[in-house]
């Protein structure tokens, strides 16, 4: 899920809501953070990684994202 | 602590200033003990929908800047605003516009520093208000760790650092401040990550004002800090606003040719 958030942050990260920008049938992989949903990809994940109860979820999910082809894109 | 002619439109090859000094005496022209100076109160699409307050000073003079004359004349613009003014002003644009964020932008927002806390305090105790974006240069921040911890008390911030270049003359040329500065903003992001603060950097990689190479050293230089906010970078494009094209002009770029350059992404 946090994966799927970096890369819908590569489209947009700031203007639009995470909640704005997931296909129906991708709902219900982010049931766990419904609360977050309402702010931008960025701010998703920002808010995720200060969370303590999420910060191991967000460094593995990093992990996996910076090994991938084209991990920093425009 | 560099002293000299406070710094207006930056031009080419103009002595480097000191950005503390230039806040210092930004903040005797737009802070008046809580109250600072603003332009304007409104709402704007960006973030999905966001109230500003319109505020007036910044302590960089970067030659691609969007931001209204008062940047550069902070003398001849706004008006003075307590915090508790100003609040209400924000709230009320956020009201008559529907939403529910809120940002002083067009400025530093971290001069003014009572300021600003003061109106941090009225937007936390604020439901309707869900979110205040502080968008920063992070040079206040990084040369004052105690100010971020401050900050890090509020729940409704969350801090977007922007960069300006990779390389510490890329950023002279740039800001127009002394190369020594540049490091600034990294500290303020190791503070930020410190007092766990939700924040992201945004950084100007426009290809036609950063050359690839430093992009990859401003991202390795991330990297070295923290490997999620280097994948959680913004990367911003530069607009050709009225000022924007005004102040490239006088810096010797041909704004013509910059706006008319092809957006070639690396």
């Amino acid at each position: 899920m946090v994966l799927k958030i970096f890369k819908i942050a590569e489209i947009e990260g700031e203007d639009f809501n995470l909640n704005d920008m997931i296909y129906e049938d991708n709902y219900e992989i982010f049931n766990e953070i419904k609360e977050l949903l309402k702010y931008p990809p960025r701010i998703v994940i920002s808010k995720l990684y200060i969370d303590d109860k999420w910060r191991g979820v967000v460094l593995k999910a990093v992990r996996t994202y910076l090994s991938s082809d084209r991990p920093i894109t425009r | 602590m560099t002293t000299g002619k406070y710094p207006r439109m930056l031009v080419r090859r103009s002595k480097p200033f000191n950005p503390l000094w230039v806040a210092r005496e930004t903040e005797k022209i737009v802070c008046d003990n809580e109250s600072r100076k603003y332009t304007a109160f409104y709402a704007t699409g960006v973030y999905g929908g966001i109230a500003t307050g319109y505020a007036v000073g910044c302590c960089f003079r970067c030659f691609f800047c969007w931001s209204g004359w008062s940047r550069d004349f902070p003398e001849l613009y706004g008006e003075f605003y307590s915090a508790e003014e100003a609040y209400r002003n924000i709230v009320k644009a956020a009201k008559k516009w529907g939403v529910r964020r809120v940002r002083i932008s067009a400025c530093e927002p971290t001069l003014c520093r009572d300021h600003l806390v003061k109106l941090l305090e009225m937007i936390d105790k604020d439901d309707r208000i869900e979110l205040f974006i502080l968008e920063t240069n992070g040079v206040l921040f990084g040369v004052n760790r105690n100010y971020v911890k401050e900050i890090s008390s509020f729940n409704k911030v969350h801090v977007r650092v922007s960069l300006k270049a990779g390389t510490p003359e890329a950023f002279s040329m740039r800001t127009g401040a002394v190369k020594e500065a540049f490091y600034l903003p990294f500290e303020a992001i190791k503070n930020l990550l410190k007092y766990n603060v939700s924040f992201h950097v945004a950084a100007m990689t426009d290809p036609r004002l950063m050359p690839e190479n430093e992009r990859l050293e401003l991202i390795r230089r991330l990297r070295e800090i923290n490997d999620v906010v280097a994948a959680n970078l913004e990367e911003e494009i530069c607009d050709p606003y009225d000022t924007t094209i005004v102040r490239m002009r006088v810096y010797g770029v041909n704004p013509v040719k910059f706006f008319r350059k092809k957006l070639i992404w690396y």
